[in-house]
């Protein structure tokens, strides 16, 4: 068995097989305070050998250790996409990376600041006391998106909450969120088609998706198991230096 | 490298000699009339260097915090903010070399070449202290001024030398203006020996080791002690050999105070190391005692901060190839803008010009809240891994 784990900011996420091909593992959970709790929920036993560690915790545990853009770089390989353009919505950035043939030609981060990242919408659903599912949900209802006017992800809190109470519709807004989200993503880098969605955030809110294309930024795929594409680009990194790692 | 010792004992001397007292002292914007305040007779002490040092010693955000309940933006310069935050909350960030209070100003002389908020924190201190405020307007950027934009430079020096003879009660000796301009010039030409010591494949000092060994250009500019320090210092790393480096970076914008060992530590693990950057080869001045007086308005206003986008990136792609750069490492300092060059698609074209990759990082020279050591990581570590 070789393995990849991704121990993000708002999730860890344990992808493992006996063979590059085999996937016969995939689980995640809540990154709370101690990884090593979360780690024994999923039953995950990160060792020196065999695993690549990646996301914002990976040199928590001894091992190799390797960037999220090295692990989606490679995740984008071994599913065979040749140009294009990969868009991860994490918990605390957004990644744009492009490529040609296969390979890794640029990439770039969002500015250090949470409006548009995964937590932004995290924060919203917290506050207007709904599910990830909920928001989601809202947000396929509405026939179109009422943009929100406040970029900071707590003044959009507040500024959905006092548009509801003077009777606009939850649904619109949701969908003014996602469009906020997508508008930040379409600043972070110059997006080539085919543009493909991957990190748990695509992976909760797959109504992101038609916002996105709707807002300008054009059709777009959610990659197979978007929530665990980097934790399974390190899985393939573990294979690949199976002497080494 | 004995230099360090030397560097540390010339500041100390020099912030002694301003506790005693004895002389009357002048505070200075870092690119101000230094030559000209020495040449007067002034201890010369830099506000800058005060707001840095309370940086390097993470100090800064109680202080930055005063001066925003005084009123102050902010986003205005944390260098500004924690340096009148000190002066609010009765703080010295020198205490250390005997200076509990800093020593008022019998005059306050600054040069806007390097932004405006120089003026309005030195006008601050003005109303503060009620010691005269001399400014030297330098337009910025400044290509295509011609000769009308000389002869208005040369008018600004000349009305500021009247203001400060008025200030110091005396006449300025041309004499000992040409012998300042002198050891001002010296210095400067061994420091950009010692930078340059870095070209090609060479490496003997990184960006940690350049920002102590200027401190000494950086607040005794012009005196005979400076001088010497930096002939003493070319000759000391002339004999040292170079280090291996795989991975030359080239850094661009200002240094992160309170994150200097952070760096320092973190390069070496990833074989990479800063072989040069803007900050310390901007204070390399063109000085010539022949014509001291049109050298120093030339020199404070060819300055890399006064000049246009296109000044600068020619200049990047010259020390970029020089110092033989893999990678061009732009600061985006969030609190200054003037010397933040990543706000109009500058390392996007540096990039095309040059082909050597361009990164940014986010940060800011005094205030670490807009700092975070887990994010740069991911950025250069992200880079290297796939690009190199
Ligand atoms: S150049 Fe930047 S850091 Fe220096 S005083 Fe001006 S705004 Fe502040």
């Amino acid at each position: 068995m070789r393995a990849g784990l991704d121990l993000g900011s708002s999730y860890i996420k344990w992808v493992a097989g006996p063979a590059p091909e085999r996937v016969t593992v995939r689980r995640a959970a809540a990154s709370v305070l101690d990884y090593r709790e979360a780690l024994k929920r999923l039953d995950a036993r990160p060792g020196p050998g065999g695993c690549v560690l990646t996301g914002y915790g990976r040199e928590v545990f001894p091992g190799t250790a390797r960037t999220e853009v090295a692990c989606l770089a490679r995740a984008w390989a071994g599913a065979g996409y040749g140009d294009g353009s990969l868009v991860d919505i994490g918990g605390q950035d957004i990644k744009v990376l492009r490529f040609q043939g296969g390979k890794l030609k640029h990439h770039k981060f969002n500015r250090r600041c949470a409006a548009g990242t995964g937590s932004f919408i995290e924060s919203l659903c917290h506050r207007l006391r709904i599910s990830a599912r909920r928001f989601n949900a809202l947000a396929g209802e509405a026939d179109g998106a009422r943009p929100l006017n406040s970029f900071c992800t707590v003044f959009a809190a507040t500024e959905i909450l006092e548009r509801v109470q003077r009777g606009e519709p939850l649904p619109a807004l949701a969908r003014g969120a996602y469009a906020s989200v997508a508008a930040r993503v379409r600043e972070v880098g110059v997006l080539e088609p085919p543009v493909r969605l991957c990190g748990g955030f695509a992976a909760h809110h797959p109504v992101f998706r038609r916002v996105f294309a709707e807002g300008g930024g054009g059709e777009a795929e959610t990659v197979p198991h978007p929530k665990y594409f980097a934790a399974w680009g390190a899985f393939l990194l573990a294979w690949d230096g199976a002497a080494g790692v | 490298m004995r230099a360090f010792a030397n560097a540390k004992g010339l500041l100390g001397k020099y912030y002694r000699g301003m506790a005693d007292g004895k002389r009357p002292v002048a505070w200075c914007s870092a690119m101000g009339p230094v030559e000209v305040l020495r040449a007067l007779g002034f201890e010369v002490y830099f506000p800058e260097n005060h707001a840095a040092m309370l940086g390097a010693r993470r100090a800064q955000e109680p202080l930055i915090a005063a001066a925003v309940r005084h009123g102050y933006g902010p986003d205005a310069c944390t260098y500004l903010l924690s340096d009148i935050g000190a002066s609010l909350e009765g703080r010295s960030g020198l205490d250390r070399f005997g200076l509990e209070v800093l020593p008022p100003p019998a005059v306050l002389a600054c040069n806007t070449n390097q932004c405006r908020e120089v003026l309005e924190w030195f006008a601050f201190h003005a109303r503060r202290t009620g010691a005269p405020l001399v400014s030297i307007r330098t337009p910025r950027p400044l290509e295509g001024g011609g000769p009308s934009l000389d002869g208005y430079l040369m008018d600004q020096w000349r009305a500021a030398i009247r203001a400060l003879e008025g200030a110091a009660g005396r006449a300025l000796d041309a004499g000992r203006l040409r012998e300042t301009v002198a050891f001002a010039a010296e210095a400067s030409r061994d420091w950009e020996a010692f930078l340059r010591l870095n070209e090609g494949g060479g490496f003997r000092h990184d960006f940690g080791d350049d920002l102590v060994l200027m401190a000494p250009l950086v607040v005794l500019r012009g005196t005979p002690e400076a001088a010497a320090f930096y002939r003493d210092l070319l000759t000391e790393v002339r004999a040292l050999p170079d280090r291996p480096l795989r991975r030359r970076i080239f850094w661009e914008g200002m240094p992160v105070w309170g994150k200097l060992r952070f760096f320092q530590e973190y390069f070496p693990k990833w074989d990479a190391g800063v072989v040069a950057s803007t900050y310390c080869l901007s204070w390399v001045f063109d000085l010539d005692p022949a014509e001291p007086l049109e050298s120093l308005a030339r020199a404070y206003s060819s300055l890399f901060i006064c000049r246009d986008e296109a000044w600068k990136e020619a200049w990047l792609e010259r020390q970029v190839c020089a110092f033989n750069a893999g990678l061009l490492l732009f600061h985006e300092a969030r609190t200054c803008h003037t010397n933040t060059n990543t706000r109009f698609r500058m390392p996007e074209r540096m990039e095309e010009r040059t082909g050597v990759p361009a990164l940014v990082l986010h940060g800011d020279m005094v205030d670490l809240r807009h700092f975070s050591e887990a994010e740069t990581r991911q950025r250069l570590e992200a880079f290297w891994e796939t690009r190199g």
